[in-house]
This record gives C-alpha cells, structure tokens and sequence, in this order.
C-alpha cells in the first residue's frame, strides 16, 4: 500500500469515527409512552409487576422493557415487552432466546391480530411443554418477522427515527402449558393490540 | 527506538477501529450459550495472518487498501445501522487486509463466519454442543485455504 492509498484510507477512518460518534450522540425518540402506558388493570384482567434478573438487566441495558404476570379469567400470562430504541440489541429473536435457555422449538404457526399477524412457538424441555406467543408492532401494524424488524430499527437509526414510530417486541408466555386458546388474546388482554 | 517489524499505522488503526466496532463479540462469546468458545474459532481463523506477519520481513508487509477500505465502510455501516453482524464482518474485512487477495483467501474470508454469533443463530436448532466443534472445523478449513504448502521436489 503506498503512502497516497494510506492518506486515503486513514482519512475515511477519521471520517468514519467522527460519524460514528456524532450518529451515537444522536437520540432517537422511543415508545416509552406506549410500553408504560399499557393498561395493568381492565375488565377481566389484573397485573403485577415482575422484576427483572440480574441476567435480564445486562442483556436489556438501556431498553426500556415491562415484565409483568397477567391474570386474565383463570390464566395467569407473562408479558415482556421491550422498546429497543435505546438499546436495539435488547431486541433478538425470541426463538434464538427460547433455544439458548435449552427449550426445543417443536413447531411454530402464525397467529391472526388486529393490525397483523404474530406467531406462536411450541416449546419443549424434558416432559414439559409450553407455548409462548410473541410479535413486533410499530403501533399500527404487526408482524413477526425477526428480520423484517431488524431492517425497521437499522432504518430508523439511519433517518434518526423519520422512517416511523419505534416498534417493540411483544412476548406473551401463557403458564399453564399449552392449552391457551390464543385467538381470545386480544379480547382477554386488549392493551396488549394497542402498543 | 526501531521495532523489528514496521506496521503501516493504518494498516493496525483500521483493525482496531474495527475490533472496537465489534467489541459484542466478548459479551456474545461470554453470555450466549450457542456462541460460547467462539474466540477459540477466531484464534484458529486468524492463525494465517498471524504466521503471515511474523514471517514476513517489515518491508514486505503490506494491507490491502480494497480489504481496509471495505472494513471502514463495512464498520460505518454497522454502527449507523446499530447491526453488529456488520461489525462483525468489518472485523473479518480488516484482519484479511493483511493477507494477498486471491481466491483462497477470499475463501478462508468466507468461513471467519466460523467465530460470529450470526453462525450460532443458524445453527440454533442444532444441539449445543455440535456448534463450537462446527465452529472450529470451518475456522479450520478456512485456515487451511489459505495456509502455505511447501512443495514436494520429486
């Protein structure tokens, strides 16, 4: 490499580090008044906070992210929900997650919602089996396809939020195995399809 | 004081740059059970470029200015975009700088997907345990690409 091909490089270098900084200062605005804002309390449901572990708060650093137990009729459902505008790698795949605390992914089909559709995933570890229900929504539409929200959140980083509100992801973990009869969802927990 | 060898400053910022650009990695190696030893599968990766710099004599050693100027741009991209699997590649970019272009090593460049978390979210339906000797094979054959044979004088 000679010296010209090295002005070049270490002048892009400098260039790249000065817009990485100013772009890291940036703030970009959050969905916090909508995580919040959901509803603990409602016709037919009540909630309680859940704190978060220890292990929980290094992974979520900075996002904003609501753990709460939901009690709608005579199901009890964890709910998180994560706002990764602050710290988008809060945000991953919730399968990729389900296989690294040791569950099986024995099946996965897709669930209608207003606004979208989301997916349920059947969970297996040793003799138990559970089902856990999680989708993206940007409040007004929702999907839950992992790649499609990465691409939503690169390209609202880009254009420092223009591109469209922050989406969040939803994850619903009913407790009592697999027997939840998911389309009652947006009836039994309504605040959940407005975020 | 003279050093024996004489690195290009540029040629070790940009790897730097992109090492910091890619510094999840500690915390994806440390934290994630499907990328758990995944620094083994980069030290095997990387083996190429470390005999390369230490065999060569400091005039010869050269980065490649297209490698470098792709792990600059490749890094950028990742930090506006807030995705660390193009961190990730900035760092593969800027470490096989150092190596000559040709086919093979852009073949061993294909495999430093060996040691990136991007490989244990493929092969996450795969037991946990096959992941990180899947890991170190790939990092393997891509070391091998690249590595240098001596021929055999009939």
């Amino acid at each position: 490499m000679n010296s010209r091909s090295q002005k070049i490089l270490a002048t892009g270098l400098l260039l790249a580090i000065l817009l990485a900084l100013v772009w890291d200062r940036v703030p970009l605005a959050d969905a916090q008044s909508r995580v919040t804002g959901i509803a603990t309390t409602g016709l037919g449901f009540t909630s309680r906070e859940m704190p978060l572990n220890e292990t929980e708060k290094s992974i979520f650093g900075e996002a904003q992210v609501v753990k709460r137990l939901y009690r709608a009729g005579r199901e009890d459902f964890v709910v998180v929900i994560i706002d990764g505008a602050r710290n988008r790698h809060a945000v991953h795949d919730p399968a990729y997650c389900f296989r690294g605390a040791g569950w099986t992914i024995a099946g996965e089909r897709l669930l209608a919602m207003p606004g979208g559709t989301g997916k349920i995933l059947s969970l297996h570890k040793g003799n138990e089996t559970r089902e856990a229900a999680f989708w993206f929504s940007d409040g007004r539409e929702r999907h839950a396809q992992v790649a499609r929200g990465w691409w939503q959140t690169a390209l609202r980083r880009m254009t420092f939020g223009a591109s469209g509100p922050a989406p969040v992801l939803v994850l619903v973990q009913p407790l009592n195995g697999s027997s939840t009869d998911w389309e009652r969802l947006p009836t039994q927990l309504p605040g959940l399809f407005e975020l | 004081m003279k050093t024996e060898k004489n690195f290009p400053l540029v040629g070790l910022a940009v790897p730097l740059f992109c090492a910091w650009q890619a510094r999840d990695l500690i915390n994806a190696w440390r934290h994630s059970p499907h990328d758990r030893l995944g620094w083994l599968a980069l030290l095997v990766w990387l083996a190429p470029v470390a005999r390369r710099i230490a065999g060569k004599k400091r005039a010869e050693l050269s980065a490649s200015f297209i490698l470098m100027g792709a792990a600059i741009g490749c890094g950028l991209a990742g930090e506006l975009t807030e995705l660390h699997f193009l961190g990730h590649v900035a760092l593969a970019l800027a470490l096989a700088g150092w190596l000559k272009i040709s086919f093979r090593s852009l073949a061993w460049l294909l495999t430093a997907v060996a040691w990136m978390p991007v490989f244990g979210w493929w092969l996450a339906p795969v037991s946990e345990a096959l992941i990180l000797p899947l890991r170190l094979a790939l990092a393997l054959a891509g070391a091998f690409c690249v590595w240098p044979v001596k021929k055999i004088e009939s």
